[in-house]
């Protein structure tokens, strides 16, 4: 970002105001699509640049001037509270104008096209794009059509970039490290775009990584994404680091992929009585919304080892540092 | 020149008189205009037995009077086209209907396929007696699987008093589901939901069992996994009446083609893995003639007229083909020619 000369030293961020992230590492992507495509070290320049803004929240006036006279729009084409709202807030710190966009009451319902209504949005001179859409790739189809900065906030099944990196973010912040931990992710690993963007980063990083669940929503397939995969929650309890447990997504199983939901509780639930089998400093996460006494047993949630809420508060910080870093990257497009 | 009814593949001339070829060979001079085709591949017209006009219905996509340019700038002579149409073509008022289409545009040849059950909905059989009487080559409800046994038997039954095939679309609806790219790794690291080989390979076994016991012509459409390729050579080794088709992307490209995410690749069956691709390549060559046969069906699910695209390209494809058989081990342009008449028992072009 060349340095906004309005910018008083005391409102940019430390990230910002040192100006040095070293030149290799200078972030020049446009868009974040997916976890697939960043390397370890752009991974690290995105916690850094989160770790500086974390700083902004915890001030009185919680707001720097970084996106001052950009417009952010938030894209949804899907339901959403977490992501939104955090996407929406993220930006406002930063200081830019948010659009609100929602697919329901909008001329996508009179058959409008997803490129005409993103086109015509873009077009009242939006600088970045925070898209969430049912089909998998849409962010990607979109990237290639418009000129601003396009954000995956979450495609079909296939990615969820920012709930990955908030993840991979409070791990790292609670257990000071990424490389040698042992990761579970348990639940319906076949429709979850959170499980993909973490077993990328959490890859990248030096994490083995395990999925866990029944085998219709466990792919075995998916071990080709450099993961092992576990079909026995209490074989693999005992052995790992930080449990990841991802809602059962009913509204995206289509078909029965388990008997009874009890019979999945009984299999694959975190109970506290199952919680005696692992270590005891094991890390609790879920990216929300809980199946409260589903995936996740209440008391569980609101545990000591539960690190849920930290999630959502680490979630600003990931998301100002995303589009500080996107921002930042298309005033480096210019400048070339 | 190559042409494979006479098994000619040379460099020559080729001399017209009064609209006719009247000497393949060494030219002798004085004709009164030349053409410099040096570089160029001469051949009879080549024949595509799987087409989609959308007309009537969808002429907003195509017509058949562009279907047919279309054909004739890829350098097909003959298209046979599916019924697939609104209405579909399934009693013989709608395959007049295309003849005299065909003819008003008076490009090429075009020979209609008529539907196998009522309104292709896989229930009651369509008058395909009179149907061949006004010209049907062949009957498929391409695009709809005949998901049902029983139907499926009464079809293949009734077909063998008229020597025409029954062409079937495998795939099992239940098991592809929503499926919009093969079912296999790239689709799990995608997030996109697949339709698995099975689902074709199961609907392939069940109807092979049929036509043994029918005796009945069947011939499979867009064959595009290892598993069907290896059930038809077993098919044919036993005796059973059956050919097949291979689309010429089926040959050239796998899933990893879908990982950008670009709807153009995005197809039904869909692009398989290399191991098919290499099975397709080879084919399921057995000792019964007729073998299978490239097609120029290309078709976007969400109905983009793919069509011109399939066969302007099929041109490029084939012609590359030919130019480089290492490439295309076994494949020669007779699959173009001679095959597809063979399977469908028509098709005008070089005779012996």
């Amino acid at each position: 970002m060349s340095q906004a000369p309005a910018s008083t030293p005391d409102s940019t961020p430390a990230a910002a105001r040192s100006a040095a992230p070293p030149s290799t590492a200078i972030w020049r992507r446009r868009h974040l699509l997916g976890l697939e495509d960043l390397s370890a070290g752009e991974l690290l320049h995105i916690f850094q640049t989160a770790e500086s803004f974390k700083e902004v929240s915890t001030r009185s006036i919680k707001k720097v001037p970084a996106l001052r006279g950009k417009v952010v729009v938030n894209l949804f084409f899907e339901d959403s509270t977490r992501t939104r709202n955090s996407f929406t807030l993220a930006a406002q710190r930063l200081s830019a104008d948010v659009l609100e966009f929602s697919a329901a009451g909008s001329s996508v319902n009179k058959g409008e096209t997803l490129l005409d209504t993103v086109r015509n949005i873009e077009a009242m001179g939006v600088d970045i794009l925070v898209v969430r859409h049912s089909a998998a790739g849409a962010p990607h189809h979109l990237a290639r059509c418009v000129k601003g900065c396009v954000i995956n906030a979450g495609d079909g099944q296939h990615e969820h970039p920012t709930q990955g990196l908030i993840d991979i973010f409070t791990i790292r912040e609670l257990k000071g490290r990424i490389e040698g931990l042992h990761v579970a992710i348990v639940g319906d690993i076949a429709h979850s775009r959170v499980a993909r963007s973490n077993i990328w980063g959490l890859r990248k990083l030096g994490a083995r990584v395990t999925v866990v669940g029944p085998t219709t929503i466990v792919p075995a397939r998916i071990a080709a994404m450099g993961c092992d995969v576990s079909h026995d929650l209490d074989d693999i309890l005992p052995k790992v680091d930080v449990i990841n447990m991802l809602r059962i997504q009913k509204e995206r199983i289509t078909s029965q992929v388990f008997p009874s939901t009890e019979e999945y509780i009984r299999l694959f639930g975190l109970t506290s009585e199952r919680m005696k089998r692992a270590k005891k400093d094991v890390l609790v996460m879920h990216p929300g919304p809980v199946n409260r006494g589903i995936e996740l047993a209440a008391d569980v949630a609101d545990g000591p080892n539960s690190s849920i809420l930290r999630q959502v508060t680490n979630g600003l910080a990931i998301r100002m540092a995303v589009l500080f870093l996107a921002n930042q990257a298309t005033g480096v497009d210019e400048a070339v | 020149m190559i042409d494979p009814s006479r098994g000619l593949d040379e460099v020559c001339d080729v001399l017209l008189a009064e609209g006719k070829i009247a000497r393949v060979g060494r030219a002798a001079a004085g004709a009164d205009t030349v053409l410099d085709a040096r570089g160029l591949i001469v051949a009879p017209g080549l024949i595509d037995i799987h087409v989609h006009l959308r007309e009537p219905g969808d002429e907003q996509e195509e017509t058949i009077a562009s279907g047919c340019a279309a054909a004739v700038a890829g350098g097909f002579a003959s298209i046979a086209c599916m019924p697939n149409t609104h209405p579909p073509l399934d009693d013989a008022t709608a395959i007049e209907f295309v003849f005299r289409q065909a003819s008003r545009a008076g490009l090429c040849n075009v020979f209609p396929i008529g539907a196998i059950t009522k309104g292709r909905a896989g229930k009651e059989l369509a008058e395909m007696g009179q149907m061949v009487r006004a010209g049907a080559v062949a009957f498929s409800d391409d695009g709809n699987c005949v998901t049902s046994a029983a139907t499926m038997l009464r079809a293949l039954q009734y077909i063998t008093m008229f020597d025409r095939a029954i062409i079937q679309h495998c795939e099992d609806p239940d098991l592809s589901g929503r499926g919009v790219m093969h079912s296999g790794h790239v689709s799990v690291r995608l997030g996109l939901p697949g339709m698995p080989a099975i689902a074709e390979e199961l609907v392939l076994q069940r109807d092979l069992r049929l036509a043994r016991e029918t005796g009945a012509r069947y011939h499979v459409a867009h064959v595009s996994t290892a598993g069907s390729v290896n059930l038809i050579r077993r098919a044919k080794h036993d005796g059973v009446r059956a050919t097949s088709e291979v689309c010429p992307h089926h040959l050239l490209l796998t899933d990893e083609a879908c990982a950008t995410y670009d709807p153009n690749f995005k197809m039904n069956p869909p692009l398989r893995t290399a191991d098919d691709v290499k099975a397709c390549l080879d084919g399921p060559v057995g000792p019964h003639g007729v073998d299978d046969v490239p097609v120029g069906h290309v078709r976007n699910p969400r109905g983009r007229p793919l069509e011109l695209h399939g066969l302007v390209h099929e041109r490029v494809v084939v012609c590359d083909a030919v130019e480089r058989r290492i490439e295309f081990p076994g494949r020669r342009l007779d699959d173009l020619h001679i095959k597809p008449r063979l399977a469908f028992r028509r098709g005008r072009g070089s005779r012996r």
